[in-house]
Formats: C-alpha cells, sequence, structure tokens
C-alpha cells in the first residue's frame, strides 16, 4: 500500500510522455493544419498535364496551375520548416534538372520557380519536352536536389469553370488569400481573359462557388478592351482585399476582391505605368522599414532597340504608396525610361538584372533564378 | 473580304479492309476505289483476274456469285465519306432505308460495337442507284478509332486515321484562316491545326512573319503564350493585343504590327518538333501568305446574314453565310439554341474553315415551321469584334449600347406532293 505512489508517479511520467513526446511526421502535421484549406484530399498519383505558375498556401501547401487541363491543383507537401534556406548559389540549374530527367537542357523548359516561405525550399516547375511529362523539382538549403514525387502524393484537383462554351487554355496565375484561392486564365478561342475565385477549402474535383470576372483595361481614359492579367498579387489595403496586377499591355493596375463576383466585369485601375514593351512576370511585395514595396521583373520587347540595361530581364521595385494614388489610368504614375530610378519610389533593382524568375522569401530576401549565358542560376539576394 | 477554296493540305485516303475472300475483292476492285498502299495489289488482282477466268471457262462462265461489299471510307479535311456498293446487297437492298444499310462513328473495338455518327445520307442517282454514302455532320478526330458498318451482312471497315499517318509521314498543317485571304489590318489570331501532337512549349518561338512588301521580318509580332487544345494538336496563336489595341503605350511606341495594303508571309520552323521528336519538314516552308486591308472595327451584323433554310422531313443542314470571315472557333459555336415553337431542338453544328458559314444540322429530320436560334454573343469576326461588343470601346462616343441582334428565326415549308 506504501509503495503505491511511488508505483503511480512513474505511470503518470509514461503517460505524459506519450501524450506530449509522440513523434509527429512533418506530413501528418501538414495534413492536419491544411485541413481547413483543403477538402476530399486524394491519395496517389496525382496527374499534371502541362504544368505551368506556382505559388504556396500556408502549411506547405502547394498551389499549381495545371494548364493542360483548366485546372488548379493543390499538393500537401510537408513541408512545413523549419526555414533554412539556401546557403549558397547554385550554379547550371537547368543542366541539373535536365540531367535528373534523363534529357539535355534544349528538350527541358523550366515554367516557374517559388519558395516555401515555411521552409526555405525552392520548387521549379519543369517540363520535359520529349514526353511532355510536368516536373516539380526541389532544391535545399545545401541546394541539393530532388524530385517531388507526384506518384504518391496527398492532393485536390479544382477544374476552373468553363462557361459559355470556352475553354480556359492558360493560367497566368495562382494565388492564395485569406478565404479563397485566385486564379487568372484564358480562352485559346474568344478574346478574354478571366480572373476565378475559389472558395476554400479547395475541393477535390468540385469548382464549388467558384466564380470569374472578365477583366478589361482602358488606355488614356479612352479606350476600353478586354485584357488578359499577366502576373498578380493579392493585396491588403485599409481593410479591403485588392488584387494588384499587371495586364499584357504592361500598366501596373488593381481591383478589388470583393469585385471579383459572377458575370460581372472587371476595370482595372492603372496605378503605375512602367514603359511599353515590357511583359511583367512575377510579382510580390514586402515592407521594409515600415514602408510597403511591391517587386516585379519583365521581359523587356524592346531590348534589343531600346535596352534599359544589360539584359532583357530586367525589374522594378515600386513604393505601394502609388496603389492608393489618386492618379490612376492616364494620369497614373510613369516610370521614367530615360533613368534607373524616378519618379521617387519607382527603381530599377540591380539585382534583378537578367532574372527569370523571382520570388519572396521573406521580407528582407528573395530567391531568384537567373539568366547566366544561356545556363540559370539560383541564388538567394538581399531585397533592396 | 475574297474567299477562296481551302488548299488541300490534308491527303485524300482511301481505306478498306476486306473481310471477304479474295476473289470476291478482285470484282469489287475493279469498279471500286483502290487503295495505293496495299502490297502487291496490283499482282494479286492479276492473279486472281486469272483464275476466275479459268474458273468461268471451266463453268460456262456464269455470273459470278455477288456478296455484300464491306464500305469504303475516304476522309478529306476531317470529313469521312462512307460508301457501300448497292448491288453487291441484291434485292434486300432495295427495301432498306439508307440508315439501315451503313453506319459510321466510333468503334468499340472489344465489343465490335459502333456509336453511330448523324449525318447525311445520299445516293449516286435518284432511279438507279449503285452507290449509298454516308457522310458524318461532324469532322473526325484524328484520336478515335472509327469504324463503319455494312448492316446487311454486319461487315466492318475500320478506319483508324494514326495507321495512315505513322510518324514517317509529313506533319499535316492546316491553318485558318486560309491561305491567301484579306486580313483585317488589326487581325487578331491564326489557329494552326497539326495532324499530330506537338511539343507545347515556348510556341511562338517556331514562328515569324515576314512583310513581302519590304521583304524585312516583323520584329516580335507574336504574343508569348502557348494556347493549345488538349491534345496539343491546335495552336492559337495571337499577335500581341498591345500592338493591335488603339492607345494601349506599344501600339503608339511601335504601330499595329500589320500595315494595311503590305502582303505577309506567316513561317513555321521545320525544325519545331512533334511531341514524338520527329521535327516538321520543309515542306511548312510552303507559303502561307495573306494581304493586309483597312482595320475592322465594326461588329457582325446579324442582319446582314443569310439564312439558307433546309428542306422539311430532312436532316439537311440550315446554312449561315455571314458573308465575311469571322473567327473560325467562335464561329463553330455561333447558335446557342434552336427552337421552334418553344420546343428546343437538339442540333449540331460546324464552322467552314474560312469561318464565313456555319452549318446546323438537326439530330432528326426537320418538321415544316417556324424556328427561332439563339445566337452566341461571343461570336468574334477576326478583329476580336463580337456580337457582344467591339473589340475596342470608345468610351468618349456617346454609343454605348452595342449588343447585336442575338436571335433569328427561319421557315421551313412543307413539302409540296407531286403525283
Amino acid at each position: 500500500m506504501i509503495c503505491k505512489p511511488l508505483f503511480r508517479l512513474p505511470a503518470i511520467l509514461f503517460l505524459c510522455s506519450t501524450l506530449f513526446l509522440t513523434p509527429t511526421s512533418p506530413t501528418d502535421l501538414a495534413a492536419e493544419t491544411s485541413k481547413s484549406i483543403l477538402a476530399d484530399v486524394q491519395t496517389g498519383a496525382v496527374t499534371i498535364k502541362r504544368i505551368g505558375r506556382m505559388s504556396f498556401a500556408p502549411n506547405g501547401v502547394l498551389l499549381i496551375a495545371d494548364i493542360g487541363s483548366g485546372a488548379v491543383v493543390a499538393i500537401e507537401t510537408g513541408d512545413t520548416g523549419p526555414v533554412s534556406k539556401l546557403k549558397s548559389r547554385v550554379n547550371d540549374v537547368d543542366k541539373k534538372i535536365a540531367s535528373a530527367l534523363e534529357v539535355s537542357t534544349d528538350d527541358l523548359s523550366v515554367a516557374d520557380m517559388t519558395v516555401n516561405p515555411e521552409s526555405g525550399v525552392i520548387y521549379v516547375s519543369a517540363i520535359r519536352k520529349t514526353d511532355n511529362t510536368s516536373t516539380i523539382i526541389k532544391f535545399d538549403a545545401n541546394g541539393k536536389l530532388t524530385i517531388l514525387d507526384l506518384t504518391d502524393a496527398r492532393f485536390v484537383r479544382v477544374p476552373l469553370p468553363v462557361g459559355e462554351g470556352s475553354q480556359i487554355r492558360a493560367i497566368s496565375g495562382v494565388e492564395y488569400t485569406d478565404g479563397r484561392v485566385l486564379a487568372a486564365g484564358q480562352s485559346n478561342e474568344e478574346f478574354s481573359s478571366k480572373i476565378f475565385s475559389l472558395p476554400l477549402p479547395l475541393t477535390h474535383g468540385k469548382s464549388g462557388n467558384a466564380f470569374s470576372t472578365e477583366t478589361y483595361h482602358v488606355a488614356h481614359g479612352r479606350w476600353e478592351t478586354r485584357a488578359p492579367i499577366q502576373s498578380f498579387i493579392p493585396y491588403r489595403e485599409g481593410g479591403e482585399d485588392y488584387v494588384v496586377g499587371s495586364f499584357a499591355c504592361t500598366p501596373i493596375a488593381k481591383f478589388k476582391v470583393t469585385d471579383i463576383a459572377k458575370d460581372s466585369k472587371i476595370k482595372g485601375t492603372s496605378v503605375v505605368e512602367l514603359g511599353s514593351g515590357n511583359r511583367p512576370i512575377d510579382m510580390f511585395t514586402y515592407e521594409k522599414d515600415g514602408k510597403q514595396w511591391l517587386i516585379t521583373n519583365t521581359d523587356r520587347f524592346h531590348h534589343e532597340k531600346r535596352p534599359l540595361g544589360p539584359s532583357q530581364y530586367w525589374g522594378v521595385r515600386v513604393d505601394m504608396s502609388y496603389l492608393t494614388s489618386s492618379n490612376i489610368n492616364a494620369d497614373a504614375a510613369r516610370r521614367d525610361v530615360s533613368k534607373q530610378t524616378g519618379p521617387a519610389g519607382i527603381e530599377v533593382v540591380e539585382a534583378l538584372f537578367y532574372v527569370r524568375h523571382v520570388a519572396k522569401l521573406n521580407n528582407r530576401e528573395m530567391v531568384i533564378l537567373r539568366d547566366n549565358k544561356g545556363a540559370l542560376d539560383l541564388e538567394v539576394k538581399e531585397l533592396p | 473580304m475574297k474567299s477562296k477554296s481551302f488548299p488541300n493540305v490534308d491527303a485524300d485516303l482511301h481505306f478498306r479492309v476486306s473481310t471477304v475472300p479474295l476473289w470476291l475483292n478482285v470484282i469489287r476492285r475493279m469498279c471500286g476505289p483502290t487503295n495505293e498502299r496495299q502490297p502487291h495489289k496490283t499482282t494479286r488482282r492479276l492473279y486472281l483476274v486469272v483464275f476466275l477466268c479459268g474458273c468461268c471457262i471451266l463453268t460456262g462462265c456464269p455470273d459470278p456469285p455477288l456478296a455484300p461489299d464491306a464500305p469504303s471510307v475516304f476522309v478529306e479535311q476531317g470529313v469521312a465519306q462512307v460508301s457501300v456498293e448497292l448491288v453487291s446487297l441484291g434485292k434486300v437492298g432495295e427495301n432498306l432505308a439508307p440508315s439501315e444499310i451503313i453506319i459510321f462513328g466510333p468503334y468499340h473495338k472489344a465489343t465490335k460495337s459502333i456509336t453511330p455518327m448523324p449525318g447525311e445520307y445520299r445516293y449516286d442517282h435518284d432511279e438507279t442507284p449503285s452507290f449509298l454514302t454516308f457522310t458524318p455532320h461532324q469532322r473526325i478526330s484524328e484520336d478515335i478509332l472509327y469504324a463503319a458498318q455494312e448492316l446487311v451482312s454486319g461487315q466492318i471497315t475500320e478506319y483508324d486515321h494514326s495507321f495512315w499517318y505513322p510518324d514517317a509521314d509529313t506533319t499535316k498543317i492546316l491553318i485558318c484562316p486560309p491561305d491567301e485571304m484579306e486580313l483585317p489590318a488589326n487581325h487578331l489570331k491564326f489557329y494552326i491545326h497539326f495532324s499530330r501532337p506537338m511539343r507545347p512549349t515556348e510556341s511562338w518561338e517556331h514562328f515569324s512573319l515576314k512583310d513581302l512588301s519590304t521583304g524585312e521580318l516583323v520584329p516580335r509580332p507574336f504574343r508569348h503564350i502557348d494556347l493549345w487544345d488538349e491534345q496539343n494538336r491546335r495552336l492559337t496563336l495571337w499577335f500581341h493585343p498591345g500592338r493591335q489595341k488603339t492607345g494601349v503605350n506599344l501600339n503608339e511606341d511601335l504601330g499595329g504590327i500589320l500595315i494595311a495594303g503590305h502582303n505577309y508571309q506567316l513561317l513555321i520552323d521545320p525544325e519545331w518538333k512533334t511531341q514524338t521528336g520527329r521535327p516538321l519538314d520543309l515542306s511548312v516552308k510552303k507559303k502561307y501568305a495573306f494581304t493586309v486591308i483597312d482595320a475592322d472595327h465594326k461588329q457582325p451584323n446579324p442582319n446582314k446574314w443569310e439564312l439558307t433554310p433546309p428542306t422539311a422531313d430532312t436532316i439537311e443542314p440550315l446554312i449561315i453565310s455571314f458573308g465575311e470571315m469571322l473567327d473560325f472557333a467562335t464561329a463553330g459555336k455561333a447558335i446557342t439554341t434552336c427552337s421552334s415553337n418553344e420546343t428546343l431542338i437538339e442540333f449540331s453544328q460546324q464552322a467552314d474553315w474560312d469561318g464565313t458559314r456555319v452549318k446546323i444540322f438537326p439530330s432528326k429530320p426537320w418538321a415544316a415551321g417556324d424556328y427561332t436560334i439563339a445566337l452566341n454573343p461571343r461570336l468574334e469576326d477576326l478583329a476580336g469584334n463580337s456580337l457582344e461588343r467591339p473589340f475596342e470601346v470608345d468610351l468618349s462616343a456617346e454609343m454605348t449600347d452595342f449588343a447585336q441582334k442575338l436571335t433569328l428565326t427561319f421557315e421551313i415549308k412543307q413539302q409540296v406532293l407531286r403525283n
């Protein structure tokens, strides 16, 4: 009887240890925490017909644009940290990927690059041209390459709703924001572009109450045309959610997320003009010294005739206060194309010359995929 | 805009699979279409003719017994024609409706069953027909195995496009709008059809545009976007809209891509590879040329369209002629509904390759009466002006309502019976 408490104590300690010290795999944890984002998660092989843009949602959920089937695919990667960023530059990334996929670089097409901010792991989407296979390649902190296993994945696939017989055959972006996933797509027939709002949780096989809105652009406050969105990011300002995007014809425009409603029509308000002949590629915002900035990199049409710098690939940062400016459309701020900087708050970023893709790691650093004389290098750089 | 017959870029095909004895084939081959790809055909035919002549001599030349013939399938530019020789059906054929003689459609090889496609039957002569021909309403897909069946004997002829286009053959290319057309200066896009799947990435890199009036290549005319169909066999190649839109910076800085009065040539890289890695060959250098006329800012006007009503009790198509070239893809979806007395009619539609007409095929014979068709507001012309709105709207102009008429009516008259 006297000894009973002595036996009881180890028993309690043992029970506590099983409760609190049982190892939980990152995948289990991610599966648990991503429940609010994904529903009816499938297990097994995920088929991606033609991979395009990618981005990360919370809890290691990788959002993928499957251009080939006009769908958004979300994969629980289980990659939830901790953060361990790339330690040093990885040269010849394209050659390394091509080698891993057993093709030459001529038979490889790199579609996009993104970074998981929760882990620092870099993800590159690529297509092996020889058999049109879509692949996702990961680079860890040591620059070690691994191929994401798509044969045994936890995923959902959400087809973008097709309306009036038109088919969505290009998805120029897929982004998570509070309460929804946004995707911008274009038809391969009529001249139209739509932005889709997919409610959370993303449910396998169901577009649910997803709705889309056509996007328009007004030139000089006069000529209104349908306009495809080239790239975009969600952005919050004054308690209101916005989409900041660039149209194929360059200006940076914004519109309210709440404007994305069934059968409605969105007219983007041009807030910044970067100069003609630039095709924006990636976008993100960051905060530095209490100030919000927008980074975008572009592919310059006019590089051969009117070079801005050493490469057709260049980038700029824009003071986000321009997005709240009352000077819009024809009066929108125009970057001074004759200078590296100007007007105030619009600056060419040296580190973005030659950069094919850029992604935000945190408010201090970005990951860049840079063209190095035809090869591709991966590197973490300081944000300006 | 002038129109022209479409170039024959797709090879004519004959395909016949015989499931009857060879000696019967001899008779058939003497009057039926031939298949150039069958090996030793001439030799075999010669032997068999000699054999049959010998039989005739020995037996006092009786009429050779006729047996039902296997149907032949002929495909040109995706349009199939299935024919069967009626004489081989004998008396049985005389009392049968055309649809009881031949059917054609996707073939399920495991079950040996055909899903019949709707289409049109024709006899070669009204009085004493010797051939019955069936033409399905829809173009056939090269990814599907089809078959025709002669229903009297049950003989099946398979048609497998890939069999006739093994990878050693040239990849065929068909462009909409067709060659040698007049296109508006604000023309937006081309549909490039390939006879086999292509490698779909960075497709714009494989095209260039030459201004034949200056001899210069037009710098960066195409939008950098891959817009393919699901099979990677139809590419939508866009001119850069930023240069085709009034007031957009690229248009102001560089001007439009096309200049009215100039002639252009669209060039395709012959080294571009199909999905299986075979480059397109030099034949793709075949000229695809067009002449540019003034920009088109007017919406298509249904009031000016011409409707050719079909005959009652037939499945002839209703033909709508637009009077101009419209966008090929949306022209194929020009009609959203067709109704008579508020009853919806099941139909399929098919646009001509040059986008000047669309044909509406009913699933059942038309009844005499009044019909209403609803038009797809997204139907566009070559410059992106749709029934819904012009491609570019001048907000400073007073006009704000651009919606065109979205319904059309037509009447099918009762056939007058003559005794």
